[in-house]
C-alpha cells in the first residue's frame, strides 16, 4: 500500500469519530443497493463490517497466487479475471484494524464461487474504535461499485475527481461557510511527479447543501487551465510549499479571514523561508504576509491547530502531535511570533550512563532532592555500614525510583512553580531572553538600547569612557557589563584579561547536536537528563514536549569528527540516519579576571565549561546578583568590590571545574585513551585531590567545607555522584556512633515516601498534557 | 460502577424514590447560592478537583474521610447540600440521567417518580429544580473563582488540630481567601467584585473558617463520650 492511501486511511479515521457524535448513524453500503444486471460480467465482493452491515473500504481480498484486489468505498471489489471464474477461489482477507476469522490451519480468509454477474458479502470485524468510512480523494474511490452496477455513489466524479490519484496530508478549515481542503503533495496520472504546493478544494457543509458525512465529501478542486489541481500559491516551480496549521478568525475590520503557516523548500529537511499567509478569496491562494525567522522566533504555528477556551481567553493550540504552543486567537496575536506561548518539561537530575564501567546495567542518579533529613544527619556512613545491594540514591531520597518509573515530580493539582518531588525547568533560550528584556523595560524600567559597538572608548586612567554606536551615537557609563558573548569585547579585547584555557582538565572541546522526533505520542518523555558514556566522551539526551534533544560531547584530541558523528548516530538508531547533525565548538576556560576597573564580565564573556551539569545559567544569575546586591555606590570603592567579585567568582569556577571532573576521575573504564587520560594525576586539580584523600576517610557532608552562601554544587551532589560511581570511604566506628536510630527512621521514611509518591505521582507525558489541557493554578 | 440511564417514563415508569441516610462524606461540593447557609453551621473552603486541578468549593462536615460531626439536615439547622439533594442523580446535555444502581431507587418503597399520565410527579420536579440549581449554581460558583484568581486573593490554608484525646490532625490542599489579598485591593476591583456580589461571598467564607473552633469542639465532645461508655 503506498503512502498516499495511510494517509487517506488516518483521514477516514477522523470522519468516524465525527459521525459518532453526530448521532445519524452510518447507513450499512449495501442497505440501498440495486440488484445486480444479471447478464454483468463481474464477479463482486462486498465486505461489510459484521457490527453495522457497512462497505469496508481498502480491504485486501489476495489470492493463493498473490492477485491482490482492494476494496472501494462501498468495500465492493468487482473482479472480471477470466482465469478465475466458475471456479471456487480462495482469498486471503487483510485490512488494518479489521480482522476475519481463521481457521484451523491460521488461515485468514474465505473460498468464494467465482462466477460472472454474482454476489457475495464478507464479514469482516472491527478491531479499531473508529470505523474506516471512505476514500475522500484519489483515483478510483468507487471504481467497483460501478463496475458491478447496483451500489449507491454518493459523490458527482466517483473515479478521477481534478485527475487526482492520490494526496496526503491534509488540512481542513471551516472558512466562509464550507470546508476548505488543502494537500500537501498531489499525484497525477501522466507523470510520476504531481506537484507539491498544496492542492485545494473546497465542500459544502453538511446540512447547508453539503453530503452527510457518514456517506461522503463531494469535493470541487481548484484546478488549472488543462483540469489537475492546482498549487494553492503563486507559482514556485522545483521548489516545495506546503501550508499548515490553518486558522479561520476575524481580522481588525471583523471580517473572516483564513490564515496559514507557509514553508518553502530546496528539498526535504532543507528550509529556504517560512512565511505566515493569508487567503486571497479573489486570486484563490494565500499570499505571504509576515516571514518567521525561525532562528530568532522559535515559535510559530505549525500542524493541526485546535480552538480553545481557557478563562474566557480563546486561543489556537498547535499539536505536534501534543499541543506544545498557544496563541492567542485574534489578528494581532496571531501575526507577532512574540505573542506565541511554549511548553517545556520538567526535568528531575541526571541519569548517568555507563560512566564507571560502561556496563550495560552502569547507571546512577544525580537527583535534585536533598538525601532526608540532610540538615540533621549524614547518611553516607549509615548506606555503607548496611551493605544491602541498595544503590546510594534510592537507599535516601525517592527520586531516582520517580525517574526510572517516567513519572512528573508534581501533579495537576500542585501549584504552579511549586513541587512535590524537585525539578528544574528547560528553557528555550531564544524565548526567554525576549521574556526578560521585556520584563527589565516593562516592569524594572530599564532603558534598552540596542546599536552595534563599534569602538570602545578608553579614559586616559584606564576605565571603559564610552562606546562608539552607529545608531544611539556615543553611549557613556560608570560601570560596564560585559555580555558580549565568546568574543569578550570589553573585559578581553579592550582590557586585555586573558582567558585561562582549563582544556588540560576538561578535555571535551566540541559538541555535535541533534533534533530527534517521537515516535508517536505516546513514547515516554523522560523526566531527567540521560547522559550516556562514550569512547571519547558523553551524549546528553533531553526530553522535550515535541522531541528530543540530543547531542555528542566529545574531545577532538581522543576522536574524529567522523567517528563522534557515527556514534551518535549510532545511539539514536534508525530513525536518526538522515537527521540533520549541528557542529558546536566548546572552549573551556575563563577569564583571569572577571571584574577590571569598570568592567564586569557575565555569561559567556566570563567562560564556559562542558554542558555536563547545566551550570552556565546558574553562574549567570549568580554573577548578576553579587553585581545588583553589591553595586558599588562610587568609583573610588569600586575596586575593593571587584576584588570580592573576583575571589567569590574565581571560587565558583574553581569548584564547578572541581566537580565536572569528579565524574570522570571516579572511572574504572579502561577502554579507551579518553578514560585512561582522564584519571592522570596531573589532570586532576589540587583541590580535587585534596578532597578524594579525605573523602576517602569522611564523607562530605553539609558543614565540610561547603560553607560558601550559594555552593553552585552543594555537599549533597558530590554524595551522590561519589557513591553513585561506587567510591567508598572507609568507615571510622565514630560515623556510626549515636545516629544510628535516626538514620534507620530516614531510611525507613524514604521507603515510605518514595512507595507514596510512586503511586501518587502521573506519568510525565500524561501530566504535560493535563497541563496543556487545564493550565496550572498560581496557589 | 455506577449503572447511569436516561430517565424517561416509558422505561422508569414504576421507578420510586425511596429515604436513605446521606453518604456519610467530610467535605460536599457547595455552589456559592448556598454559602450563606452553609456558613451557618460549618467551614467554606476551596480544594482542587484531582484530574484537572480547577478549585471547587466545599463544605467541611468532618476531619477525616467518611466523618460527619454535624448529624442529619435536620441537625444542621435544614441545611442539605444540593450535591447530597441530586444523589443518584445527574444532567447529561438538557436530560436527567439516574444511576439505577443507587440506594434511593426502588421498585417498591417510596414515591413515583412519574404519575399515572408519565408525568414528573411531585418529587422529580424537586429534584428537577434542585439539578437546575446545582447547573447554574456551578457556573456562578466557577465565575466567582476565577475572579478571585484573577486578582490571586486565594490562598493555601493549613488546619491543624490537636484534640483533647491526643490525636493530631493535619488538613491539606485546602485553600480561603486571602484576607490580605482583600484589603490590599485597589479601589475598582474591590467595586468590582461588590457589584458582581463576589465580595459578600468571599468575607462568607472567611467568617466561616470560625466553624473550624466548632467542629473541633463537637469532635471532642463525641470522643469524650464514646471513651466515657468504655
Amino acid at each position: 500500500m503506498n503512502k498516499n492511501a495511510i494517509r487517506l486511511l488516518a483521514f477516514a479515521t477522523v470522519l468516524a469519530i465525527f459521525t459518532f457524535h453526530d448521532g445519524a448513524r452510518a447507513q450499512p453500503g449495501g442497505a440501498e443497493a440495486k440488484p445486480a444486471a444479471a447478464d454483468s460480467r463481474y464477479f463482486a465482493v462486498q465486505v461489510v463490517d459484521d457490527a453495522t452491515g457497512r462497505g469496508v473500504p481498502l480491504v485486501e481480498l489476495k489470492t493463493t497466487n498473490s492477485v491482490a484486489f482492494y476494496t472501494d468505498s462501498n468495500g465492493v471489489v468487482a473482479l472480471d479475471e477470466p482465469g478465475f471464474m466458475n471456479r471456487k477461489v480462495f482469498f486471503h482477507v487483510a485490512s488494518h484494524g479489521y480482522e476475519y476469522p481463521a481457521d484451523g490451519f491460521g488461515q485468514r480468509g474465505v473460498a468464494l464461487d467465482v462466477a460472472p454477474g454474482k454476489r457475495e458479502t464478507i464479514k469482516i470485524k472491527r478491531l479499531n474504535i473508529a470505523e474506516r468510512l471512505y476514500r475522500v480523494t484519489g483515483e478510483g474511490t468507487y471504481r467497483d461499485s460501478l463496475l458491478a452496477g447496483g451500489f449507491p455513489v454518493p459523490i458527482r466524479e466517483p473515479l478521477l475527481n481534478a485527475q487526482v490519484t492520490g494526496q496526503d496530508s491534509i488540512q481542513a478549515a471551516i472558512y466562509h461557510g464550507r470546508i476548505y481542503w488543502m494537500w500537501g503533495d498531489t499525484n497525477r496520472l501522466r507523470y510520476p511527479l504531481g506537484h507539491f504546493w498544496m492542492s485545494g478544494a473546497t465542500s459544502d457543509l453538511p446540512g447547508r447543501g453539503g453530503l452527510d458525512p457518514a456517506k461522503g465529501v463531494d469535493l470541487k478542486y481548484f484546478a488549472d487551465d488543462e483540469g489537475f489541481a492546482r498549487g494553492m500559491f503563486e507559482p514556485v516551480h522545483r521548489q516545495l510549499k506546503w501550508a499548515d496549521a490553518m486558522m479561520v478568525l476575524p481580522d481588525d475590520k471583523g471580517v473572516e479571514r483564513m490564515l496559514a503557516m507557509c514553508t518553502r523548500l530546496e528539498k526535504l529537511d532543507v528550509v529556504l523561508d517560512r512565511t505566515l499567509e493569508v487567503y486571497n478569496d479573489k486570486a484563490e491562494r494565500f499570499e505571504p504576509i509576515r516571514t518567521i525567522n525561525e532562528k530568532d522566533e522559535p515559535l510559530y504555528p505549525r500542524n493541526h491547530p485546535l480552538r480553545v477556551t481557557v478563562d474566557g481567553v480563546e486561543y489556537f493550540y498547535f499539536c505536534d502531535p501534543l499541543p506544545g504552543i498557544r496563541v492567542r486567537a485574534d489578528w494581532k496575536s496571531v501575526q507577532d511570533p512574540k505573542a506565541y506561548e511554549g511548553y517545556t518539561c520538567l526535568r528531575q537530575g541526571a541519569r548517568f550512563k555507563g560512566w564507571t564501567t560502561g556496563a550495560a546495567d552502569d547507571y546512577y542518579y544525580h537527583p535534585l532532592m536533598l538525601p532526608q533529613s540532610f540538615g540533621q544527619i549524614n547518611l553516607v556512613p549509615h548506606w555503607i555500614a548496611r551493605e544491602d545491594g541498595r544503590s546510594f540514591c534510592d537507599a535516601v531520597c525517592p527520586q531516582g525510583r520517580l525517574c526510572d518509573d517516567g513519572l512528573a515530580p508534581k501533579t495537576i493539582a500542585t501549584a504552579e512553580f511549586e513541587a512535590v518531588a524537585n525539578y528544574s525547568y528547560h528553557l528555550d533560550a531564544a524565548k526567554f531572553a525576549p521574556f526578560l528584556q521585556a520584563h527589565c523595560c516593562d516592569k524594572l524600567g530599564v532603558r534598552h538600547v540596542l546599536a552595534d559597538v563599534r569602538k570602545v572608548n578608553v579614559a586616559d586612567n584606564g576605565d571603559i569612557r564610552s562606546l562608539d554606536t552607529p545608531q544611539a551615537g556615543e553611549i557613556e557609563g560608570d560601570l560596564f557589563v560585559d555580555c558580549t558573548g565568546f568574543k569578550a569585547l570589553l573585559i578581553g579585547e579592550t582590557l586585555g584579561v586573558p582567558f585561562k584555557d582549563c582544556s588540560d582538565v576538561l578535555f571535551c572541546d566540541r559538541a555535535l547536536a541533534v533534533q530527534v522526533p517521537y515516535a508517536s505520542d505516546a513514547v515516554p518523555i523522560a523526566c531527567q537528563t540521560i547522559s550516556t558514556a562514550q569512547s571519547s566522551g558523553w551524549i546528553w539526551d533531553i526530553g522535550l514536549p515535541t522531541r528530543r534533544g540530543v547531542g555528542h560531547v566529545y574531545s577532538s584530541r581522543h576522536i574524529s569528527d567522523d567517528d563522534a558523528e557515527r556514534e551518535l548516530r549510532a545511539y539514536i538508531g534508525g530513525a536518526g540516519k538522515d537527521l540533520p547533525v549541528r557542529k558546536l565548538p566548546i572552549r573551556s576556560g575563563y577569564r583571569e579576571t572577571f571584574w577590571k576597573r569598570n568592567c564586569v564580565a557575565v555569561g559567556l564573556a566570563a567562560g564556559f565549561l562542558e554542558p555536563l551539569e547545566a551550570s552556565a545559567i546558574v553562574l549567570v544569575e549568580l554573577s548578576a546578583k553579587l553585581v545588583a546586591e553589591q553595586m558599588p555606590a562610587c568609583r573610588e570603592v569600586m575596586d575593593l568590590i571587584a576584588a570580592r567579585f573576583n575571589a567569590t567568582t574565581h571560587y565558583r569556577w574553581g569548584r564547578i571545574i572541581d566537580f565536572l571532573k569528579l565524574h570522570y576521575v571516579l572511572t574504572k573504564r579502561e577502554d579507551s585513551a579518553f578514560w585512561k587520560d582522564n584519571v592522570l594525576p596531573e589532570t586532576i586539580p589540587d583541590r580535587l585531590k585534596d578532597l578524594l584523600l579525605l573523602w576517602s576517610h569522611q564523607s562530605p557532608w553539609f558543614h565540610d567545607e561547603f560553607d560558601r552562601v550559594e555552593e553552585v554544587f552543594p555537599a549533597a551532589s558530590y554524595q551522590y555522584v561519589l557513591y553513585g560511581m561506587g567510591f567508598r570511604t572507609q568507615l571510622e566506628p565514630s560515623a556510626l556512633a549515636g545516629d544510628a536510630k535516626n538514620a534507620e527512621r530516614a531510611m525507613r521514611e524514604n521507603v515510605t515516601q518514595t512507595e507514596r509518591l510512586r503511586a501518587a505521582l502521573p506519568r510525565h507525558r500524561d501530566l504535560i498534557r493535563k497541563i496543556v489541557e487545564h493550565g496550572m493554578q498560581a496557589v | 460502577m455506577p449503572n447511569i440511564q436516561l430517565l424517561n417514563p416509558q422505561s422508569h415508569a414504576g421507578l420510586r424514590l425511596r429515604t436513605t441516610e446521606e453518604a456519610a462524606s467530610h467535605f460536599v461540593q457547595i455552589v456559592v447560592t448556598e454559602f450563606a447557609a452553609a456558613a451557618a453551621c460549618c467551614p467554606i473552603l476551596f480544594s482542587k478537583e484531582p484530574a484537572t486541578g480547577a478549585f471547587y468549593a466545599g463544605a467541611i462536615f468532618g476531619f477525616k474521610a467518611g466523618e460527619n460531626l454535624l448529624g442529619t439536615a435536620e441537625e444542621r439547622g435544614g441545611f442539605k447540600p444540593l450535591t447530597l439533594q441530586r444523589e443518584g442523580f445527574f444532567l447529561s446535555d438538557r436530560h436527567i440521567a439516574i444511576d439505577r444502581d443507587h440506594a434511593r431507587f426502588s421498585e417498591h418503597e417510596g414515591e413515583l417518580l412519574f404519575d399515572e399520565s408519565a408525568e414528573p410527579g411531585t418529587t422529580l420536579r424537586g429534584i428537577q429544580r434542585v439539578l437546575g440549581d446545582l447547573h447554574s449554581g456551578l457556573e456562578q460558583t466557577k465565575t466567582f473563582i476565577a475572579a478571585l484568581a484573577n486578582l490571586k486573593l486565594i490562598e493555601p490554608i493549613d488546619i491543624s488540630l490537636r484534640f483533647d484525646d491526643g490525636e493530631r490532625l493535619t488538613l491539606q490542599g485546602l485553600y480561603t481567601v486571602s484576607l490580605d489579598g482583600l484589603r490590599d485591593l485597589d479601589d475598582a476591583s474591590a467595586l468590582g467584585l461588590f457589584r458582581a456580589g463576589h465580595l459578600q461571598l468571599a468575607y462568607t467564607m472567611t467568617a466561616s473558617l470560625k466553624q473550624i473552633g466548632r467542629l473541633a469542639h463537637i469532635r471532642n465532645r463525641q470522643g469524650r463520650k464514646s471513651s466515657d461508655q468504655k
